[in-house]
């Protein structure tokens, strides 16, 4: 489409330090793209080149047909929302949305209706006159995006917008940005490390790590299938289990680990011998029954500890090789069956087991 | 107020309360009021003091205020100390937003020192430094000369040349100090939230810094005013015989004994200065308040 952004190749150099290397990617006109990695990472400064505050020291930033390079950020048709939202606190709420309009040299009845049509459309009609300080931390930061979407840019960036707000309004407004993005049908480029957030709101979602892209999907895919054992790591939890490919076949390899030989989806064609790690998210392992008849992924251990989380019960398990291996149980009204300090035998589907090369991970608590 | 007990203790906020009070009583309001009752006396011999002449009076006043020569100094010291005042805040603007953008880079470190360094030689060297340069055969005419934009020398010093750029460079930190505080508190981020929006540099300074700088550049201007239209010796040094400030009035009638007219002289420099402090508070509207912040 027209409005599509391309980043291609894009580096950005400070002094020796490489702060992001060779990004590319395509993000389609009105869609909700994250960018999502740990602190550090990058991911305000690709956000500042794509808003113009600073050059790309290689590669090349488009908009459609449009080359956005030495377009400075006043002209540039994207509008960025800043991390601590960065409102005018001297002017009031009607003339903090309006002031792009303003110094266009829009009259003052057409600002007026805009900033009316923004305010509705962020369901804070009436707040007008406000000033900034006596505003709530949600409500500015629906003031903040009223103000971004009132100049009409192509494309609205946001800058971890959401990390001063608290638990509840966090989730609230996961639902706004998404339901705001619908209606206003425009890009939005999302900036965030809160992997819960990415995967909430966005179309697509692009991993980063050390300046680099590690792997661009849809939620589920990049939930699902991680292409490397960053993603596997970063991207919500998992049972970490380093080790040898012993046998593949097919689709599958056996990985023998500190716990066993264990097996597991094999996506990257590793052979015997190489240097593995499998991936477990802790809801796919399940309590085995004791009529279960079980010839692969068991593990037998104690029960460690029991953390009720509500939705779900955390549960951590002894193995008798001392490591701790992590499940979670649905909580589904019935209680436990068990007791911390029981004997439990734990297991896993192939399919719900990834063998990934071994590389570099973003959590500490790896099983050697 | 209670923790400013638990902070300094009860001694030693009397000894504060104390202390402010007698500066405040013993260096200002004293002085002031003594002056203000020799304003309205006459100037008599002391053989009529207390006599029945000694009483209150506006002649001093008249005199000061009716007379052409005086009215022509007084006006001229305004505008030029108002002159000084716009100079100073053009120069120091520019100076003091760079160094508070910059504060964590060694580029604004150095740009700071080489602002103060000069200011730890004494005032009257300084004033005399500039002498020399703008003197009728000093650097600057010399330079000017050879460059071919003057064909003789031009009079700085009796052209009030002197004085303005002396007084604007003497008082220069008392402008900067105040605006880069103030600046220095501004959310960068709300620079470039205005620039994202759309808003040309200028506009980014006249919707979002300067609003924001106001009461640091209300201070800036009042006591830049005050300092230069209070000035002695710079306007001493570098303004010449044709260009006579009002403080050298003053001067010049407490020298010849005459302390009555001096400080008549000295009571509509006070008065001046006050409403000037007004009409620049009102002009950008900051209260006592936000200047003492
Ligand atoms: N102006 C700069 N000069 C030098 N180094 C910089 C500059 N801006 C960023 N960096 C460096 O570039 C790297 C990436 O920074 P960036 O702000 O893009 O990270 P981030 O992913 O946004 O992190 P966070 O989640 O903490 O905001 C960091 O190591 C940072 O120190
Ligand atoms: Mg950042």
């Amino acid at each position: 489409m027209k409005n599509d952004l391309a980043l291609i190749g894009v580096a950005k150099t400070f002094g020796p330090h490489v702060a992001v290397q060779d990004v590319s990617v395509d993000i389609a006109e009105g869609s909700f793209f994250s960018f999502l990695g740990p602190s550090g990472c990058g991911k305000t400064t690709i956000l500042r080149m794509i808003s113009g505050f600073i050059e790309p020291s290689a590669g090349s930033i488009r908009l459609g047909t449009l080359d956005l390079a030495g377009i400075v950020p006043n002209r540039r048709p994207t509008a960025l929302i800043f991390q601590n939202l960065a409102l005018f606190p001297l002017m009031s709420v009607a003339e903090n949305i309006g002031y792009g309009l303003k110094v266009r040299g829009v009259s003052a009845a057409a600002r007026g209706r805009k900033v009316d049509e923004m305010l509705d459309l962020i369901a804070l009609s009436g707040f007008a006159g406000k000033r900034i300080e006596e505003l709530s931390g949600g409500q500015r930061q629906r003031i903040a995006i009223a103000r971004a979407l009132a100049v009409e840019p192509k494309v609205l960036l946001l800058d971890e917008p959401l990390s001063a707000l608290d638990l509840k309004l966090r989730q609230h407004m996961r639902a706004e940005l998404r339901t705001l993005q619908r209606r206003a049908g425009i890009t939005f480029i999302y900036i965030t490390h809160d992997q819960g957030e990415a995967l909430a709101m966005s179309d697509r979602v692009a991993v980063m790590s050390k300046g680099q892209i590690e792997q661009i999907g849809g939620s589920s895919d990049i939930y699902d299938n991680p292409g490397s054992a960053f993603v596997a790591s970063f991207v919500g939890e998992s049972n970490i289990l380093v080790g040898r490919i012993t046998a593949t076949d097919g689709q599958f390899a056996v990985i023998e680990t500190a716990v066993g030989d264990l097996r597991g989806r094999n996506p990257k064609h590793l052979t015997t011998g190489d240097a593995a790690m499998l991936f477990v998210r802790p809801e796919r392992l399940r309590i085995a029954a004791a009529e279960d008849d079980l010839v692969v992924n068991s593990l037998t251990g104690d029960i460690n500890e029991v953390m009720f989380e509500g939705l779900t019960f955390i549960i951590t398990l002894r193995h008798v090789s001392s490591r701790l291996v992590t499940l979670s149980l649905a909580n589904d009204g019935t209680g436990l069956a068990f007791a911390p300090g029981s004997r439990q035998t734990v297991s896993f589907s192939p399919a719900d087991g990834l063998i990934l090369p071994a590389g570099p991970i973003a959590r500490l608590d790896v099983v050697p | 107020m209670s923790s400013a007990l638990t902070r300094f203790g009860r001694l030693g906020l009397a000894y504060i309360f104390t202390a402010t009070g007698l500066w405040l009583l013993v260096l200002m309001l004293l002085p002031l009021i003594v002056t203000i009752d020799y304003a309205f006396r006459p100037f008599l011999p002391p053989v009529d003091w207390g006599g029945p002449n000694d009483r209150y009076t506006f002649d001093n006043f008249a005199v000061v205020l009716l007379n052409k020569f005086n009215q022509t100094i007084f006006l001229k010291t305004i505008w030029a100390s108002v002159l000084v005042t716009v100079l100073s805040l053009a120069a120091c603007y520019p100076v003091a937003y760079t160094l508070a953008r910059e504060k964590r880079s060694g580029r604004a470190r150095w740009l700071a020192i080489a602002l103060i360094i000069p200011f730890l030689v004494n005032e009257l060297l300084r004033a005399f430094a500039w002498q020399l340069l703008l003197s009728y055969k000093g650097l600057f005419n010399q330079v000017l000369m050879s460059l071919g934009f003057i064909s003789e020398p031009f009079d700085f010093i009796n052209k009030n040349v002197g004085v303005i750029v002396g007084l604007v460079y003497t008082y220069l930190l008392f402008m900067i100090l105040p605006l880069y505080t103030a600046l220095e508190s501004l959310d960068p981020n709300l620079v470039d939230a205005a620039r994202d929006l759309g808003a040309p540099w200028w506009r980014i300074h006249w919707d979002v810094v300067l609003p924001h700088a106001k009461p640091g550049l209300a201070n800036g201007c009042i006591v830049t005013f005050m300092l230069a239209a209070g000035s002695f010796a710079v306007p001493q040094l570098l303004g010449g015989t044709g260009s006579l400030w009002f403080t050298q009035l003053i001067y010049n009638q407490f020298n010849a004994i005459n302390w009555n007219m001096g400080a008549a002289y000295a009571f509509c420099l006070v008065i001046l200065c006050l409403v000037f402090i007004v009409i620049v508070m009102w002009l950008l509207r900051v209260r006592l308040s936000d200047i003492a912040r």
